[in-house]
């Protein structure tokens, strides 16, 4: 319930312009808003880095053993200019971990989580305000340890962001398993830590401080990905950080959790032994495969609400959407084990976990079900957020549909850690997830700066990135089922893979050409940011709280306590003339309220 | 790149990989200071050095096998002769004066480059002869009692001639003694404080010094080849650039008081190695049970 | 508008991608998008592959078709009708559960069997009337960064001092059922061999066994399929299938050659 108006904080702002109060109100802010930005800049920043060093993994495999032009020479000198087979194992680790904890978890759960969270359920700010501004200064010890990984030799972790022990519990295993490891792994418990922290306040405002006739079924979709997400970081979370402190006392401290009997690696004794090694894939994937629900269901809900919103149309089945997630987030809770059918891990096992693995495919399918009844007999608006979340629903299908190649173990047996397992990861990750964020950027960013970005150079930022993408990623399919490994710095020597080169180098040039178009991206958002048209409340005459609040909002959110009085998504109701109808507006004098044909 | 063995996994690695500047190769069919043959290389690389970094490379084609044969005794030659060289200057030369003066007059420097070729020849003769100097090895008689022969073996172990048990250890696991360095290591003078510390300050990518192992003839590893003429070579030859020593032989028809091995010790000897492995000590029930997670 | 372009070019390279067949950018031919498959148990896996290409090709055309025509018919520059308000349907929402609940099930259930062949049906052989798991052929040892391969000798038991020892040279006889017991000596591997379609990590402290049928002669791969450290990309063995004959001379070759006790020196040098 909002206690502080508008007033009262623009009093306080008025009366600062000390370096403290600078620093209290942007640096050290406990306002979700700030907070949001915050995770939001820092989040883009690591996207720029992960993709560099996707590039280097593309540009090894295109070009093997070559030195890469200008970088190569100023890195690389001690290898005469090429990537080294342990950097090789450095990129692709950093990669996977900067882009899963830096950037997709990060934007979801710390960036849009915490803007959106208090302004669309009408609160005015968090539950734990001081809990949330910890929440993100608990990810700079874990920007720095990890930025610290790069420069410490051999110049990062290499152990795959799995981190399968033994690899890398014994330091004498491998050249990244020396500090490096010890420092990824404590950076690893940092994140976990932050979104720990995140997540209990978004379970608690999500449950307390919803506005006045907003009950659980009028949230929009973004909430409720948020909020199951959310579930899911709790119970998930500790698991990994658990196992990331047996792994660190394996290393640091001679306990054998991961180690057996009698185990000699580069001639080396381990310390201690009678541990199994599949006990970490265990406890790792019990986390990181609800991490993968969380990196998409946030991402699902918002495109709910802007294909919603652009198709001028309620979404369809809003109950079955929310009870989807909630299967897919339930479910993916007993899948863990289909990244192990071929870990050695009892076959039997192998069946129980296939069975919930095909089961999950239904919720996704039913949500892509709904999308496309939602747009059905709507009036199609084309901005490009509604191009992006449309354009999630395309690659989520495609991404989802190679899911079930996966879940078939027979087949598993011989695409498990081929390209195949990639492919599908990037389609649902990139082509699914990151689309649906900057789709999202461009759908949030006039209620968060007050003013639009380009509309046509979104456009164009969409087509390429669409094109490039595909180019990149739809090929490692077709590499997948040739049985291409995985990890591999070199694998043209391979007879079965000597002939593949060519279509990684166009796929490398596509991945090229992908990061080239991001610039767009970047220019149009720095460049709106402070000259981009000003616009009101409710540019895209959305139906949610939150364009209800000024753009941006102030501290406190709204200026007058929102009230609910349906659900969000009452577009071309025939209750009004205009063709929305927003949560908070009071139904004319001849409808009852709360008796809209909604139904909830 | 230079063949030093210290490329930039080396100082990760255990052991070490070569460093070849020496000139000394440790798995050859030569006597102790002779180079190895055309064939120990390319056994070294067809099969690898079992327990160790090196590789095998069986599955690339014979000319590339070839190349690099010839290459790492090219490596080997241009080490040695640059550390013959340095010796020279150092040892022969005055300190200002230069090993090769290209602005002196035309006879003083084909007196220079005469000299130099001198010691790089010296080098490479030695390579030439190589071939020639492989130790030849008669079978043993195949019909000989083998447990006999076994048992003959383990005295020789433990006994005074062949002294296995001072370096392998009294039960074979090569823990008679630890604190020994290989050639390459001795020359950086392990030992003595001043040198260590020079050595050390040089930077963090030198190789810090390790004890050489004697080998645990208990695992059934061995880094040259487990043939027997492998093992009969180690024992007969020694393994150059480390403290294993060449046998002490006594040749046939030698008065019996000589001191020495026979051929048939010698045998005796790699029968009783060759057994080792399996027996029952060897294999302690609790490393067998350590597998007992069997599927099916 | 543009809308219209962007949805009929993205429909065509997505089909002409989810078909290389018709000739999508640097399409392999249909024989080549799988390694070739010289195993009978491999066979099965090639058609489960297909059969989920083909239906989910299907689902894919079909809500990827959907979604295009919506594209193209509600677009507001051209759509003039007013919008359907409605909050869904629950006869489609039953619908569109059963239907994929029950493929679903349908896919879980007829692959049970293929995955118990090959991961939990050990060959059996009959010794003295006794029904026995067949005793391995070879045991391969993944190490960093190579294969040991160690056949057992005329005993017919691995681990006896009579034992061939290799390495990344593995040889199997055509046409007969195999069992590999495979290990790990340090980290984890993973024993992949792409033409017989197994895959099995090997794990240090856990003894495991692949079995299967290879039917064609020739030489192919061995990869390692889990990252062991920098080295894992050249963890290359090769795989040679022969017939029985040939098998067999290569084992009493090798051994004659490893039992090798008497030695000549070459007579000259070999240098040019």
């Amino acid at each position: 319930m909002s206690s502080t108006t508008v007033d009262e904080h623009a009093h306080e702002r008025a009366s600062g312009g000390s370096l403290g109060h600078f620093i209290t109100t942007y640096v050290f802010s406990r306002d979700h808003k700030v907070i949001g930005m915050q995770f939001l800049f820092s989040t883009l920043l690591w996207f720029l880095v992960g993709g560099l060093l996707a590039l280097g993994i593309r540009w090894q495999l295109a070009w093997p053993w070559h030195g890469m032009p200008v970088i190569g020479p100023m890195l690389f000198s001690g290898e005469g200019g090429q990537i080294s087979p342990e950097f090789y194992t450095t990129l692709f680790t950093m990669h996977a971990t900067v882009m899963i904890f830096f950037v997709i978890i990060p934007i979801l759960a710390g960036a849009f989580g915490n803007f959106l969270i208090p302004l669309m359920i009408g609160a005015d700010d968090m539950a734990f305000p001081t809990l949330n501004m910890l929440s993100y200064w608990f990810m700079w010890p874990a920007f720095i340890l990890i930025g610290i990984c790069f420069f410490w030799p051999p110049y990062g972790a290499g152990n795959g962001w799995t981190s399968y022990p033994p690899l890398s519990a014994m330091i004498e295993a491998s050249p990244s398993s020396l500090n490096a490891q010890t420092i990824w792994l404590m950076g690893i418990t940092f994140v976990g830590v932050s979104s720990m922290l995140g997540s209990v306040n978004y379970m608690t405002t999500i449950i307390q401080m919803r506005a006045p006739g907003m009950t659980m079924f009028r949230l929009p979709m973004t909430i409720w990905g948020m909020f199951i997400t959310a579930i899911l970081q709790a119970f998930a979370l500790p698991v990994l950080t658990a196992a990331g402190f047996m792994q660190l006392m394996d290393r640091l401290l001679g306990t054998g959790f991961f180690l057996p009997e009698g185990l000699i690696v580069n001639n080396s004794l381990a310390a201690s032994g009678g541990g199994q090694p599949l006990l970490w894939q265990h406890l790792f994937w019990f986390y990181s495969h609800p991490a993968v629900y969380i990196m998409i269901l946030p991402a699902m809900g918002m495109v709910s609400d802007i294909i919603s919103c652009f198709s001028r149309k309620p979404v369809f089945g809003y109950k079955p959407m929310v009870y989807a997630i909630s299967g897919i987030a339930g479910l993916g809770f007993i899948v863990w084990g289909h990244h192990m059918f071929v870990s050695g891990m009892n076959p039997i096992l192998g069946m129980t976990f296939m069975v919930a693995t095909m089961m999950i495919a239904l919720p996704s399918a039913v949500k892509v079900f709904n999308w496309l009844g939602t747009i059905w007999g709507g009036q199609l608006y084309f901005t490009t957020p509604m191009l992006f979340s449309l354009s999630f629903v395309a690659m989520f299908i495609i991404g989802g549909l190679s899911g079930i190649f996966m879940a078939a173990t027979p087949v598993d047996i011989f695409i498990h850690d081929t390209y195949y397992i990639v492919a599908h990861f990037h389609y649902v990750l990139f082509a699914g997830t990151a689309m649906a964020v900057f789709g999202a950027i461009y759908f949030w960013f006039p209620k968060m700066f007050g003013r639009m970005m380009n509309d046509s150079l979104g456009k164009v930022h969409f087509l390429l990135t669409f094109i490039f993408l595909n180019g990149t990623f739809y090929f490692m399919h077709i590499l997948g089922a040739r049985g291409f490994p995985r990890r591999l710095a070199d694998p043209y020597d391979y007879e079965t893979f000597s002939n593949l080169q060519p279509m990684n180098q166009f796929m490398t040039i596509c991945a090229i050409g992908m990061v080239a178009t991001q610039v767009i991206f970047a220019a149009n958002f720095i460049y709106s940011m402070f000259w981009g048209p000003t616009v009101g409340r409710n540019p895209w005459r959305a139906n949610g709280l939150e364009w209800t609040a000024p753009s941006p909002p102030g501290h406190g959110n709204f200026d007058f306590q929102p009230i609910v009085y349906r659900g969000p998504y009452e577009y071309g109701s025939p209750e009004v003339d205009a063709d929305y109808y927003p949560q908070n507006q009071p139904p004319p004098d001849d409808v009852e309220p709360g008796a809209s044909s909604s139904g909830h | 790149m230079t063949g030093d063995g210290a490329g930039p996994t080396a100082s990760f690695l255990n052991p070490y990989p070569r460093d070849y500047r020496m000139g000394v190769f440790k798995f050859k069919s030569t006597p102790k200071g002779g180079k190895p043959t055309y064939d120990d290389l390319k056994h070294i690389l067809t099969d690898g050095i079992p327990d160790t970094a090196m590789p095998s490379f069986k599955v690339l084609p014979e000319n590339e096998i070839d190349a690099l044969i010839h290459y790492v005794r090219y490596l080997s030659i241009r080490g040695e002769a640059e550390r013959s060289l340095v010796f020279y200057v150092t040892a022969e030369l005055d300190p200002d004066e230069p090993m090769l003066d290209l602005a002196a007059a035309q006879e003083t420097r084909a007196e220079q480059a005469a000299a130099i070729r001198d010691y790089v020849t010296e080098v490479v003769q030695k390579w030439l002869v190589a071939d020639s100097q492989a130790t030849p090895i008669a079978a043993p008689d195949p019909d000989r009692d083998l447990a006999a022969s076994i048992r003959h073996g383990r005295d020789l172990f433990y006994g005074p001639i062949a002294n296995c048990i001072k370096c392998h250890g009294e039960s074979a696991l090569g823990d008679g003694q630890t604190t020994d360095y290989d050639d390459w290591t001795k020359e950086l003078e392990p030992t003595n404080k001043e040198a260590l510390q020079a050595y050390l300050g040089l930077g963090s990518f030198v190789l810090k010094p390790r004890n050489i192992h004697p080998r645990d003839l208990r695992r059934g590893i061995y880094r040259g080849g487990r043939r027997p003429i492998d093992l009969y070579r180690r024992v007969h030859n020694g393994i150059d650039g480390t403290p294993m020593p060449a046998a002490l032989i006594k040749p046939d028809g030698a008065p019996p008081e000589t001191k020495g091995l026979t051929e048939q010790d010698l045998w005796a000897l790699v029968d009783y190695v060759r057994s080792l492995p399996y027996e029952s000590i060897s294999r302690p029930p609790v490393i067998e049970e350590a597998y007992q997670r069997e599927r099916l | 508008m543009m809308v219209p372009v962007l949805g009929v070019l993205t429909f065509v390279c997505a089909i002409g991608n989810i078909w290389p067949m018709n000739g999508g950018a640097f399409a392999l031919p249909p024989d080549q998008w799988l390694p070739e498959n010289i195993s009978e148990a491999g066979g099965v896996i090639d058609t489960l592959f297909m059969f989920i290409l083909y239906l989910t090709g299907a689902i894919f055309v079909g809500t990827s078709g959907a979604l295009f025509v919506f594209m193209w018919k509600f677009d507001a520059a051209r759509n003039n009708e007013p919008v359907k308000f409605t909050h869904g349907s629950h006869t489609l929402e039953i619908v569109w559960s059963i239907l994929p609940a029950a493929t679903l099930l349908f896919l879980a259930i007829y692959q049970m069997n293929a995955w118990a062949e090959a991961k939990l049906d050990r060959p059996t052989e009959e010794i003295n009337g006794h029904e026995v798991p067949k005793p391995p052929l070879v045991e391969v040892t993944g190490r960093q960064f190579e294969w040991r391969i160690r056949y057992a000798g005329h005993d017919g038991m691995i681990g006896t001092p009579d034992d061939l020892h290799t390495v990344n040279d593995l040889h199997i006889p055509v046409n007969e059922e195999i069992v590999i017991a495979i290990k790990s000596q340090d980290v984890l591997h993973s024993f992949f061999l792409p033409n017989l379609r197994i895959k099995q990590d090997v794990v240090p402290g856990m003894k495991q066994y692949v079995w299967f049928q290879a039917n064609k002669k020739g030489t192919y791969d061995v990869v390692c399929a889990e990252l062991c450290g920098w080295g894992h990309y050249k963890m290359r063995g090769r795989l040679t299938v022969e017939s029985r004959q040939k098998f067999d001379r290569w084992l009493e070759q090798q051994f004659a050659e490893q039992e090798r006790s008497e030695f000549t020196p070459v007579a000259g040098d070999e240098d040019e």
